[in-house]
């Protein structure tokens, strides 16, 4: 390198202005091919999202669904992690505060308020965002979590409890009514621990009988607890790709069985065993 | 217009009551596919229309400070679901793995089997399209726990910019496993976290303010370049996207808050009075103040309006570039023969817009709660004709202005339909919430979607400002009266502003001397370097004069280069910590070494 610099060099790497410029110079982002592609890629997202995010009922309710078939928008959607509502506080925000309070009942018939609910325990001010808080209420407004939650209280408990489970969980739902502004300006504001309280008791759900509300004996081993009892754990049932294939092989095994000709009678042909569907559907 | 006053009525009709509108639904249909038609005529017609809007290339800066500040989001959330991780990902938690395949796998639960896998090779590509969460296979907690350590690895060397490209589509993978477990968890900030870390994954966002790009240039300057190594510009198509999911969003929470509650003022009342959200009880007399002195109400409208009506936004942006492109002569021409067909497109989609929205007030205008006391079938022919008549008349506004009153066409574009006004808004509404409720990082994440809004000038410009001082008053420009110079103080503070003083490097006039110092400009973004050829400097060592103190050399000056250099400002904390400062400066040397 020189003792000293070349000034013209000097000045175009300290003095001038930052240069931002296209790779190769060109003005568009892509050559022909990359155009075409991009644009068919834009087009496409473009329109799923518009098509996802539209009404889909009343007046588009046809045109909607046939354009998201042919498009196949809800799987690109949730390929594209992408699936979105936006119904944030509507039509309108809740003007309710709800708890949904979680017991257990315990074999010799005593019942403990878990205190998963936030009435009256939130501490002030609020900086730390607390997720359990949402879960709870999600709980309430969308109650097919609720059988799911009581299944991991039975679990949790028994990994708490030396395996032992509860008998049942119960559910609760409490809540208290925000008040119309017109009633609490003239006195300036209302205490939210005077509102009046109103309580609901909800379907409670068995430990034993409930599916995936035992402690599973994997967990168990993980903790130094005791397996289970044979046939206590209450699996859900998946048909996967296997089950299917095992299904297929059995059928054509039995048909093929019972074509082959074993006397002189006329040929009898059986229906088909039914083809167990357990689990297949969507579920929650 | 029409297409937004179509939709606002097509938002009406998603709600119940149920309403027949058997005997319209086909028309309806055959309307819809026809403005599809005719929007995809369109850009048929004018091909490069639509190579200006998607295909041109933009300045990468405004996607590099949006992936920084969008990462740091995405990592907080991470971060703040850890305590919860157990419950929520773990099998020892809520779900047990097969229950959450079974609810929320998909046809991946299909697809695999626990015992025997995948049945083709190819079957785990059809798992990646599929909702899949890693969770799923696996969910015992040392798993669990080494994917979150995974995940929160790939998003900080994607906020760094190392191996960008690759360590965001690692970050969305993992990021969705995470949130692919079960939704039971999710608030709008985590769906606005996922959808724009996938459109995040489309961009080059590693072009600016980021290691891969500073090792680049770095390589090429030491290398012998003869000029700054520029910045290279990226494809515009993402970004682009982000902002019409952003005016999506908007549009659609706007649209779909028709509830009383939204037209009586009391929306925000109740909202910020909800136990789950207040920051403090306290609040309580506060907002019933605010409501009693119509403040709230008034707020409540204004956040209606803005997010229903925030598309605007789009079309100012569109608008802006059309008159500087047409200033300057570089916006695309077409001939005669394809400009006329496609201003009839456009005429055809304002006409069946019209007709949609007319059938749509016919089923769903309720004469009891409207404005006004008409019947349905008036209220279709007002709407239809609006709907035609009110862009056409706007239309010709805009056109007058521009001709005959440049400075309310200005206006029109840089305030009624400018970034100010649209976005400003947004920042007051979202720091509103911010301060009265806790909605997690719901907030956050909105304002740094905002980032890709912004051009490379105008982030250079804020740059130049946040490192500026303000005018003194002697030199700002006076006002009539006192107490408007007064009262306008904190503004003029804002709008009038100067240079700081410059720190002046000093370094050997060798021309390694020199590269190693233009090293300093790729780093300095708010151009506060100037530099001083000394021969008495030794070649390679860092000195720095900051305006009226002594001279610092080596890691002293490192450590006076923090302030002034952007990038080094995560490290100014610890400069205040005794016996770190020095550390702190050997590192920022070392960065240009």
């Amino acid at each position: 390198m020189a003792d000293t610099t070349d000034p013209a060099l000097a000045e175009a790497l300290l003095r001038a202005p930052l240069q931002v410029v296209a790779p190769d110079g060109r003005r568009w982002a892509y050559k022909p091919v990359g155009m075409v592609l991009a644009s068919l890629f834009v087009l496409y997202h473009v329109l799923v999202l518009l098509q996802h995010t539209t009404p889909s009922a009343g007046l588009a309710a046809q045109f909607n669904k046939t354009l998201g078939d042919r498009l196949k928008a809800g799987q690109w959607m949730r390929a594209a992690s992408s699936i979105q509502s936006w119904s944030m506080f509507a039509p309108n925000p809740h003007r309710s505060n709800m708890f949904l309070q979680v017991f257990v009942e315990l074999a010799d018939g005593t019942v403990k308020d878990l205190e998963h609910d936030m009435y009256g325990r939130r501490e002030y001010p609020y900086v730390f965002y607390d997720r359990m808080g949402k879960i709870n209420r999600r709980l309430i407004e969308q109650d097919r979590y609720q059988r799911h939650y009581a299944a991991w209280v039975c679990r949790e408990w028994a990994r708490e409890h030396g395996g032992e489970p509860p008998v049942r969980v119960q559910f609760v739902k409490m809540w208290t009514k925000v008040p119309h502004p017109a009633k609490v300006i003239p006195h300036g504001g209302f205490d939210p621990m005077q509102l009046k309280l109103t309580k609901e008791h909800m379907p409670s759900v068995e430990c034993a009988t409930t599916v995936h509300a035992q402690l599973p004996d994997e967990i168990r081993a993980r903790h130094g607890l005791p397996p289970l009892p044979p046939g206590a754990f209450r699996d859900t049932i998946i048909q996967t790709w296997w089950d299917k294939a095992e299904v297929r092989a059995k059928t054509i095994e039995r048909r093929r069985a019972i074509s082959t000709p074993v006397s002189d009678g006329p040929e009898r042909e059986e229906p088909p065993a039914p083809v167990e569907a357990a689990g297949a559907g969507g579920g929650d | 217009m029409t297409g937004v006053i179509g939709m606002l009525a097509l938002f009406a009709a998603d709600k119940p009551p149920p309403v027949d509108v058997s005997a319209h639904i086909e028309p309806a249909t055959a309307a819809l596919w026809a403005l599809l038609a005719l929007g995809l005529g369109f850009f048929a017609l004018r091909p490069e229309l639509w190579r200006r809007l998607w295909l041109t290339q933009v300045d990468p800066r405004p996607a590099g400070l949006f992936r920084i500040v969008f990462g740091v989001v995405v990592l907080w959330t991470m971060v703040d679901l850890i305590p919860l991780a157990r419950f929520l990902f773990t099998d020892e938690g809520l779900w047990l793995p097969a229950m959450a395949r079974r609810n929320y796998g998909g046809e991946f639960r299909a697809l695999w089997d626990p015992e025997h896998g995948f049945e083709h090779w190819y079957d785990w590509l059809l798992a990646l399209y599929y909702r899949f969460s890693l969770f799923h296979i696996r969910a015992d907690p040392t798993f669990v726990y080494a994917v979150y350590a995974a995940t929160l690895t790939a998003i900080t060397m994607m906020i760094l910019g190392i191996k960008t490209r690759l360590s965001t589509i690692v970050s969305w993978f993992l990021v969705n496993s995470i949130y692919g477990y079960s939704p039971i968890f999710f608030s709008g900030g985590d769906t606005v976290l996922r959808v724009f870390l996938f459109l995040g994954m489309l961009t080059r966002w590693g072009e600016a303010y980021s290691l891969d790009t500073w090792w680049r240039r770095k390589r090429a300057l030491l290398a012998g370049a003869q000029q700054l190594p520029p910045l290279r510009l990226i494809p515009a198509w993402p970004l682009r996207i982000m902002m019409l999911q952003l005016a999506i969003i908007y549009c659609a929470t706007g649209a779909l808050k028709s509830g009383h509650t939204w037209t009586d003022g009391t929306a925000l009342f109740f909202a910020l009075n909800l136990d789950h959200f207040y920051r403090h009880p306290a609040q309580i007399q506060l907002v019933t103040f605010l409501q009693m002195v119509w403040a709230l109400p008034i707020a409540t409208w204004i956040t209606r309006i803005w997010e229903t009506a925030f598309p605007l936004a789009l079309l100012g942006a569109g608008l802006r570039a059309f008159e500087r492109e047409r200033s300057a002569g570089t916006w695309p021409h077409a001939p005669m023969w394809r400009r006329l067909p496609s201003y009839l497109c456009l005429a055809a989609l304002f006409v069946l817009g019209g007709y949609i929205a007319a059938l749509t007030a016919l089923y769903f205008y309720d004469p009891s709660v409207g404005p006004w006391p008409i019947d349905r079938e008036q209220a279709a022919v007002l709407l239809g004709t609006l709907s035609v008549a009110a862009p056409a008349a706007l239309l010709g506004l805009y056109l007058a202005l521009r001709r005959w009153r440049p400075r309310w066409h200005a206006f029109a574009l840089e305030w009624l339909l400018g970034k100010r006004l649209w976005l400003g808004v947004g920042v007051i509404m979202h720091l509103g919430i911010d301060l009265l409720m806790n909605v997690g990082t719901f907030v956050q994440v909105m304002l740094a979607v905002y980032i890709p809004w912004l051009s490379g000038a105008e982030l250079e410009r804020a740059w130049r400002t946040l490192m500026s001082r303000p005018q003194p008053a002697s030199e700002r420009p006076r006002h009539a009266r006192r107490w408007q110079t007064i009262l306008l103080a904190p503004i003029d503070r804002l709008r009038h502003r100067a240079p700081r003083a410059p720190y002046r490097i000093h370094h050997n006039p060798g021309e390694d001397s020199v590269r190693r110092a233009a090293l300093l400009r790729l780093w300095d973004l708010g151009g506060r370097l100037e530099f001083t050829a000394d021969p008495a400097v030794a070649p390679k060592q860092l000195c720095v004069e900051l305006p009226g103190q002594p001279w610092r050399r080596d890691a002293e000056a490192g450590r006076a280069l923090v302030p002034v250099l952007p990038g080094f400002w995560w490290m100014y904390p610890w400069c205040l910590v005794p016996g770190l400062s020095r550390a702190c400066g050997w590192l920022v040397l070392r960065t240009f070494r």
